[in-house]
């Protein structure tokens, strides 16, 4: 309905702001123009239409733009305005024209309105994108605290960019302006990201820095320069990477020079060792002479000589040598004085003498050994020197105080001489000559008592060529291959004499032996026969050594090993013969008294004496089915060791022991082959390796028999595996550790290695022994022994056959071992291996050297070190890998591999512990961190796109075009977007590795299968149906899959977990 | 009791729908971010963050119909695993949010002040759908469960 007319003009003088009825002027004015034209008083339409001519324009909210119009807002006001105009001249002020001319009024009021607010919003998006903007790129010089000059001019670049914009955008450009702030806010986070790494690595710096300490004896300050390097470059506000980079070298450098000082530090040593022992044999010849002068003139020369003294406390720098040296000369010079002006007292003269006379005969020696060179280059002073030399002669002849006198003072003038032909010669010579007549004074001239002629032969030589060194012209390649022929001949004299002292202990005993063996032999059982005559033939044969292969040491030991058998038993009880079950060891046992015997005679009273009724009744058990062939096993294979056959009994049982009698009893060449075992391959000093070995795995349920057969069958195959050298496997038991362990009863490190590191192959067995055999890998026997000793190996034997399995090459082993050949370092791995999760799973260790590691020992070491201390937190993470059930699935190397990549800690071993164990160790929750410990080391920065799925049948079906790329990167670690958490309280992830791809088609076809709508969002467990995912999926619309979200907090295997922001924070920290 | 909605990108009802109005677009192609804040006085605030076309229908129309008529009411949010529980006791409703705390609220009112929400959402993504769309059919689906009688505050 249509408006009336006086409303319509009421309306439109309220829009004007006018009164709708005429004020007193208006009707003067209308009263005025009555008279003057005689119109018709106007209209309320007429008077309407009069006010709108009048006023509009100059209305504020209609005729003028609101402050702040742009030009495409002040356009469509003009053409509101336009339209008002023309309505103004076109339309009557009837009814109908009024009501038009509101309409286009009323348009125009809300077209200002609208532009009004339209600036409003606009400029309050502008403040608040200024206030991000400066939040973000704070004005000022440095808007990211310790941000590189190029970091700063970036920012300020972009901001300069942006900043002239905000204020005079449009909405359209405020949108474009929001974009550039997220990627401002991008770039800012970035560079804030880098200075936080700038900064861990200059602590790293610092902390390597301190660790690095000046060399013992060196000058405290000796390092300052190269310090201050380090930290001149550390110091650069603000760090740069290149600074960084710089102080890293510099370290580097820094290092470098403390090994150069070190290396100094070695000649500077022997240098003060020397002039120390040159100044305290001369301090101790003259102080008794000194205590014969006059109180007062003794305190000259003593005074010399303490300050000589004070100087051997200073730093050992060539300088303070230097010094020393002139010291000295100053207190002989101080000495020569003192005996001028006392030449009256004889007791000093005679006191003085000997030094006099000892000093001489060191300097003429010394003058001559300055070789045929120096005699030309002094030929100017040999005058000089041949009188000085005669005086000092004359002086000591003539025996008095004059003499003596003039005898010191040429003493010390000879002494210039020879200075000055050491400077002429070098100063080098003063060191050599010292060394020389150290080495004189040290060559062993006699040899030990009672010496064998092999040794005296030998000792002559070394005497000779020694001699034949010294002769030689003084330099240092002579005196130091003197030094190394003084300490072989000197090794060789001790040797020789130790073994002269054994040779006559040998000799006793063999004496001793053949008095009382053949009766003791002949009354034994066949099995100590057997070892008897093993024993008195290895003790002999060692004792007939000769040559370089003579043994002495070895022979007296196989003497006092076989007396105290021979003792043992001769002192062994009899069997009641005529009725061998009434004898005590029988009791309880029933049947053959004839078995009774023939176990007595294999077994002997000492070890049946140990054993219990049941144990004996066993015995006799196997010796009735397998007697003939126990006793062959026991005498021939065994050669009759008590100790080894008192093991096999104790540990692997009597069906143990006939085991291996039957899997060795139609084989002699077998058993031979475990006879040089026995004598030469290392089982007779490790009499539980060959048990251990037996009794492997023969214990629980399942076919124990048929596992002990087999166990005896691989025993057969090692014994020939090593026939044609056992000693390789003597070097594996002794000489490599491994047929100990040091925490029994657990089996020797050697049953791990057969039955795991090499799965039961002889042939492997013996391949692995050959590597560590002869005299060539006895350092890394030694080595791996260490490893077993100290290193942890031989607490959790079960961890080495692991990783013997699963290294690529034995150099891996051998890594390991030349890694941790520093105990310290031993210590630390037996830390891990105890107490560091290490030893978690019997493949844990395994699998951080070679997935880890790549089987590089010294990388192995840096793990050792960087925990060092920390074993709770390296057993917090390895726990956490190894927590799934299954092998396949614990990958505690592979998850340290990735840590260690491109992206993430970049091989920085160190970091394990500095960075990912103590960030990741913020996570509060115990269950979310381990899975953060999990996940951790597949967050990458892959980028995905809203095309990453390609078309599936599944897809297909249902006429989905599009998976959107967000859905990897929120719910993957691999793909995560930390920028896309938004206010997600919680972070599901799918596991890593997934394929994601094929769970949600697992999902589409449920859908379809269902009848479900492509709309909205469904919950579905999708994947392995043993261990299903719970999923939500969400449709955009009928072709877009935008949502697919792990929901429930879903456990190993197929793990879900739902991570707060803050531990997605603590697992970018731990791995960035 | 108040509802109301704001988004990531554009930020309270006011500043989103004028944003919508301008075509702006949203950030990321496929998701409208945003929060859904429930607020009375005396009590705390819970703010729900989500894909907002698939929390506003899930607890502002179907959690809202279902309290309406069962007394309880669930709504998940899907871009992370949460769960919104609503449960009616007397005149009141305890509102539970996974990690987002609890509160109290009388019951009516709220389920009046959620269906607002949707409502105003429910104007806001038909503008935002015209120039998007690839939100038409979120805005229609929340069209097609919208009871009739909701009706912007």
């Amino acid at each position: 309905m249509s408006k009336s007319l006086s409303e319509t003009g009421t309306q439109i003088l309220r829009i004007l702001g006018l009164p709708d009825r005429p004020g007193n002027e208006e009707v003067a004015e209308q009263e005025r123009a009555t008279k003057e034209v005689g119109y018709v008083p106007l209209t309320l339409g007429g008077y309407a239409k009069k006010q709108l001519m009048d006023h509009w324009e100059t209305t504020p909210t209609l005729g003028i733009d609101p402050p702040g119009t742009d030009a495409t807002q002040a356009l469509n006001l003009d053409a509101a305005r336009h339209y008002l105009r023309s309505m103004i001249k076109l339309c009557s002020p009837t009814r109908d024209g009024m009501e038009t001319l509101a309409t286009a009024l009323q348009e125009l009021a809300e077209a200002t309105a609208r532009v009004t607010q339209e600036i409003e919003q606009r400029d309050s998006q502008r403040a608040d994108l200024q206030e991000r903007l400066d939040t973000l790129v704070p004005v000022g010089d440095t808007p990211v605290p310790g941000a590189t000059a190029a970091e700063t001019k970036q920012l300020k670049d972009a901001r300069g960019e942006l900043a002239p914009r905000l204020p005079v955008a449009t909405f359209v450009e405020l949108h474009d302006l929001h974009l550039a702030l997220g990627q401002l806010a991008v770039l800012q986070g970035g560079i804030v990201a880098n200075v936080q790494h700038r900064l861990e690595g200059k602590k790293a710096v610092e902390d390597q820095m301190a660790l690095i300490a000046v060399p013992q004896d060196a000058d405290p300050h000796c390092l300052d320069p190269a310090r201050a390097r380090v930290a001149e470059a550390l110091a650069a506000n603000p760090l740069s990477d290149d600074d960084l980079n710089a102080a890293q070298f510099a370290l580097g450098t820094l290092r470098n020079r403390r090994d150069e000082i070190e290396e100094m530090m070695a000649p500077l040593r022997q240098q003060r060792t020397l002039l120390r022992d040159q100044f305290e044999t001369f301090a101790k010849s003259v102080q008794p002479a000194i205590k014969l002068l006059a109180v007062k003139k003794q305190e000259a020369p003593q005074q010399a000589i303490d300050d000589c003294q004070s100087l051997f406390a200073g730093a050992l720098t060539a300088d303070n040598m230097a010094a020393i040296a002139v010291a000295f000369r100053t207190t002989r010079a101080a000495i020569a004085a003192s005996a001028g002006s006392n030449t009256g007292n004889r007791d000093f003269i005679t006191a003085v003498r000997p030094y006099l006379i000892a000093e001489k005969q060191k300097l003429e020696a010394e003058y001559r050994a300055l070789g045929p060179d120096s005699a030309i280059a002094l030929a100017d002073t040999k005058k000089g020197a041949g009188k000085q030399f005669a005086a000092i002669r004359a002086g000591i002849d003539k025996n008095s105080g004059a003499g003596t006198t003039d005898g010191l003072k040429a003493l010390e003038d000879f002494r210039a001489t020879v200075d000055h032909a050491r400077k002429e010669k070098g100063e080098e010579l003063v060191e050599l000559l010292d060394r020389k007549n150290a080495i004189d004074g040290a060559t062993p001239l006699t040899d030990p008592e009672g010496v064998d002629p092999w040794f005296a032969e030998h000792l002559a030589h070394g005497r000779e060529a020694l001699a034949h060194t010294l002769a030689g012209i003084l330099a240092r390649p002579m005196i130091d291959k003197a030094t190394l022929q003084l300490a072989a001949l000197t090794a060789l004299w001790h040797t020789a004499e130790r073994d002269a002292k054994n040779a006559a202990l040998v000799q006793a005993a063999r004496h001793r032996v053949a008095e009382r063996f053949p009766g003791i032999h002949g009354a034994a059982r066949p099995p100590a026969q057997k070892e008897l005559d093993r024993a008195d033939t290895a003790a002999s044969a060692c004792a007939a050594l000769t040559g370089d292969k003579r043994d002495m040491a070895g022979a007296l030991k196989l003497y006092r090993a076989l007396e105290a058998r021979l003792d043992a038993i001769s002192k062994e009880p009899v069997l009641d013969q005529g009725a061998p079950l009434t004898d005590k060891l029988f009791q309880g046992v029933t049947g053959d008294g004839e078995i009774a015997k023939q176990v007595f005679n294999i077994c002997g009273p000492a070890l049946l004496g140990k054993l219990d009724a049941s144990a004996r009744k066993a015995l006799c058990t196997v010796v009735s089915a397998a007697g003939p062939a126990i006793g062959t096993l026991v005498n021939e294979g065994l050669g009759g060791d008590p100790a080894i056959l008192d093991a096999l009994v104790t540990t692997s049982g009597a069906d143990g022991l006939k085991a291996l009698a039957v899997s060795f009893g139609s084989d002699p060449e077998a058993r031979t082959a475990l006879a040089a075992l026995v004598e030469q391959g290392g089982l007779v000093t490790h009499p539980q390796v060959l048990p251990q070995l037996l009794h492997h795995d023969v214990v629980g349920p399942g076919d124990v028999e048929a596992r002990r057969t087999a166990n005896a069958d691989t025993l057969k195959a090692m014994a020939k595996g090593f026939m044609d050298d056992p000693g390789a496997l003597a070097d594996l038991l002794d000489g490599a550790g491994l047929g100990a362990t040091s925490a029994p009863p657990a089996p020797p490190v050697i049953v791990s290695l057969l039955y795991t590191g090499c799965a039961r192959d002889a042939t492997k067995l013996r391949g692995f022994a050959d590597a560590f055999a002869g005299d060539d890998a006895e350092s890394d026997r030694t080595l791996l022994k260490g490893l077993v000793e100290s290193g942890g190996i031989g607490q959790h034997p079960e961890s080495f056959g692991m990783l013997v399995e699963k290294v690529t090459d034995v150099s891996q082993v051998k890594s390991l071992g030349t890694a941790f050949a520093d105990p310290a370092d031993r210590a630390r791995l037996q830390t891990l291996m105890n107490n560091g999760g290490l030893t978690g799973k019997t493949d844990t260790l395994a699998k951080v050297f070679v997935d880890g590691f790549a089987g590089d020992g010294r990388k192995m070491r840096q793990y050792a070190q960087a925990f060092d201390g920390h074993a709770a937190q390296s057993k917090m993470m390895l726990d956490a890998w190894n927590e799934p059930a299954t092998d396949d699935e614990r990958q505690p190397g592979a998850a340290i591999a990735r840590l260690l990549g491109p992206n993430k800690l970049n091989g920085n071993i160190t970091a394990l512990q500095s960075r990912f164990t103590a960030e990741i160790g913020t996570v509060a929750n115990a269950t979310r961190r381990k899975q953060a410990i999990r996940f951790a080391p597949y967050f990458d920065r892959q980028t995905t796109d809203d095309s990453w799925k390609p078309k599936t049948p599944a897809m297909t079906a249902l006429g989905i075009k599009t998976v959107t790329g967000s859905v990897r990167r929120r719910h993957t670690p691999e793909c995560f977007d930390r920028t896309k958490m938004g206010g997600a309280v919680l972070h599901s992830q799918f596991p890593p590795g997934v394929d994601l791809g094929a769970l949600i088609d697992d999902a589409l076809t449920q859908i379809r299968t269902n009848g479900l709508a492509l709309a909205g969002s469904h919950i579905l467990d999708v994947g392995d149906p043993l261990a299903p995912i719970e999923i939500e999926i969400g449709f955009l619309d009928a072709q877009t899959v935008n949502h697919f979200t792990p929901r429930a907090d879903r456990g190993l295997p197929n793990e879900t977990p739902q991570f707060q922001t803050a531990d997605i924070e603590s697992i970018l920290r731990a791995i960035r | 009791m108040q509802v109301y909605f704001t988004t990531s990108d554009f930020g309270d009802e006011a500043a989103s729908r004028a944003a919508a109005e301008m075509a702006q677009p949203p950030t990321e192609k496929y998701h409208l971010y945003g929060t859904v804040v429930l607020e009375h006085t005396g009590q705390p605030r819970l703010s729900i963050y989500d894909d907002l076309p698939f929390l506003v229908p899930a607890l502002c129309v179907e959690a809202a119909t279902a309290l309406e008529q069962t007394g309880v009411a669930t709504a998940n949010t899907i871009d992370w695993p949460g769960t919104i529980r609503l449960t009616a006791t007397g005149d009141t409703v305890d509102a539970q949010v996974t990690e987002g705390g609890s509160a109290t609220f009388p019951c009516v009112e709220t389920i009046a002040a959620l269906r607002g929400c949707a409502a105003r959402f429910a104007e806001f993504l038909d503008i935002f759908g015209e120039f998007h769309p690839q939100f038409a059919a979120k805005a229609a689906e929340l069209r097609a469960v919208l009871p009739s009688e909701a009706a912007p505050d």
